[in-house]
């Protein structure tokens, strides 16, 4: 088998920069290049375009423009809802998801480590929270509860609304985490109820290194980020003026094509799904089967390793990711799938691969292809019985 | 990010399999941990005439017991005893440090297959003087 094209699958871990966003940013480098804190000409138009990008992300969910917060992206925008929420309040716990992204989970800890009480909710074998134990849990005085509203690496969808209003109803913070599903789920911050939510660019076609997090207007919170007044002297440091302005486009994209990437998305994850369980036995969907991101598609093959799976993947051009990003580098087992319970024959074979904007059906079927080869010959090679052979 | 030769090498793992009637088998790790190997030897006069290997794990487990399997096969049971986990280490580029015990695992490959051998010789011997 010879390698035939280049596929990337792994547009949850990042994606490619819209030719229209990199259009839109660019007199942002080489003319437009004020600091938009500036009074003259060109600070106010820095000014101007930091303020329209702002109106295009508060619309995506709903809120108001005045209460979106740029930052240098989603991890910041974390670090920042559990930090600054836990130092304005008398309360100190706080309730994460057991399945939150590194970028919640960490800061969790070292809240921690510094005498705040963090509580993990957990989740069931789909990866869906349990409202039994948020219940239970939230018997004891918190000051806040983080909840992804979707899933980076198994792809399943929260009940948002659901934990939002249990939060109201216990007068405790919700945030939530949407940098996966800004364009595949439907976000109203004010019909969900919800206090804060964090978003990326590189993961909707826009830039690295920004993101911002909306604050519910009223909200207690602390500056993470201290120095000048920008943003109402709640987040310091000169605007990344090309990269929001970039973030804004992305959004705008997202609006105004997001029906339309969706449907198709959904339709192509659908198909790869329907056509591995066909082709290939012994094989796990991981995640909710229904209730997913629309381009997430998350398979553990029983009695190979997945990061063997996504190493011959590679040689073939096929990009693929056997987690999370982050937790490939360090090539370790899923906290998140150990969390769902997934079983020891299953949960070293995961593999992610994830659609974007750019995969083709012609780009799935090479892989479908690919797959099934690579998946026969690491079984061949596996000591362990495997009683489950490649359909043919 | 794997190293253009390592990948070259797990597409082409010309040791993967089973000696049938093997001399002596190897195995350690295990499925929980996520990397199980197995060697099989064929021993003619004291030289490794065959060797094969079966493993289940990650990139450099399944490189690192195809090394093994080339630098074992014709070498004299002396010769095998000899390698070094370092051997495999430098067979293996850009294997990173937190790979380290892999090469260590594979290299306890050959102790736990002569350990196999040795106990099937002891065994032959008995047999013979019944």
């Amino acid at each position: 088998m010879s390698v035939e094209r280049e596929v990337y699958l792994d547009n949850a871990a990042s994606t490619y920069c819209n030719g229209e966003v990199f259009f839109a940013m660019q007199p942002y480098f080489i003319t437009n290049y004020g600091n938009s804190s500036s009074l003259h000409q060109i600070g106010y138009k820095a000014r101007k375009a930091v303020e329209e990008a702002r109106v295009n992300v508060a619309k995506i969910i709903n809120a108001d423009p005045d209460e979106i917060y740029f930052t240098s992206g989603a991890t910041e925008a974390n670090n920042w809802i559990l930090k600054g929420v836990v130092a304005a309040s008398p309360i100190k716990r706080v309730l994460i998801s057991a399945i939150e992204h590194p970028s919640i989970i960490e800061p969790a800890r070292w809240l921690s480590a510094n005498g705040v009480e963090v509580e993990y909710i957990k989740v069931d074998e789909n990866g869906v929270i349990s409202i039994p134990d948020l219940l239970s849990k939230l018997s004891k005085p918190t000051c806040l509860v983080s909840v992804m509203t979707a899933n980076s690496e198994v792809g399943t969808v929260q009940y948002i609304n659901t934990i939002a209003n249990i939060c109201s109803q216990n007068n405790v913070y919700f945030h939530t985490d949407a940098t996966q599903a800004l364009e595949s789920v439907n976000i109203d911050v004010k019909e969900m109820n919800v206090t804060a939510l964090s978003l990326s660019g590189h993961k909707i076609y826009g830039p690295k290194g920004v993101g911002a997090l909306y604050i519910k207007r009223g909200t207690r919170i602390d500056t993470l980020i201290h120095g000048g007044s920008q943003e109402k002297g709640m987040r310091a440091g000169a605007y990344n003026l090309p990269a929001i302005v970039g973030l804004g486009k992305a959004v705008e994209i997202c609006m105004r094509d997001g029906n339309t990437n969706n449907t198709r998305m959904k339709k192509m994850r659908d198909y790869f799904i329907q056509e591995v369980e066909r082709r290939i036995t012994g094989v796990k969907l991981n995640g909710h089967r229904n209730q997913r991101l629309n381009n997430n598609i998350n398979f553990s093959f029983q009695s190979v390793s997945g990061e063997s799976v996504a190493a011959m993947l590679d040689a073939y051009g096929i990009r693929v990711s056997t987690g999370a990003a982050s937790c490939s580098e360090k090539l370790t087992r899923s906290y998140v799938l150990q969390e769902m319970n997934v079983s020891d024959d299953y949960i070293n074979g995961a593999v992610r691969f994830t659609l974007g904007r750019a995969t083709t059906k012609e780009d799935l079927d090479y892989t479908i292809e690919v797959l099934v080869d690579v998946i026969k010959r690491l079984r061949s090679i596996s000591p362990v019985s495997v009683k489950t052979e490649v359909a043919d | 990010m794997y190293d253009a030769t390592i990948l070259e090498r797990l597409k082409n793992l010309e040791y993967a399999g089973i000696v049938s009637g093997a001399d002596a088998v190897g195995q350690v790790g295990s499925i929980a941990t996520g990397s199980l190997m197995k060697l099989y030897l064929r021993i003619d006069n004291g030289v490794i005439t065959e060797a094969k290997f079966k493993a289940l794990g990650g990139v450099f487990v399944l490189v690192a017991c195809d090394i093994l399997c080339e630098f074992l096969t014709n070498a004299s049971i002396e010769t095998a005893l000899t390698i070094k986990s370092d051997d495999i280490v430098s067979a293996l580029p850009g294997l990173p440090e937190d790979k380290l015990y892999m090469a260590v695992l594979a290299q306890s490959l050959v102790g736990d297959a002569f350990d196999d051998y040795y106990k099937k010789l002891a065994k032959a011997k008995l047999n013979e003087k019944k």
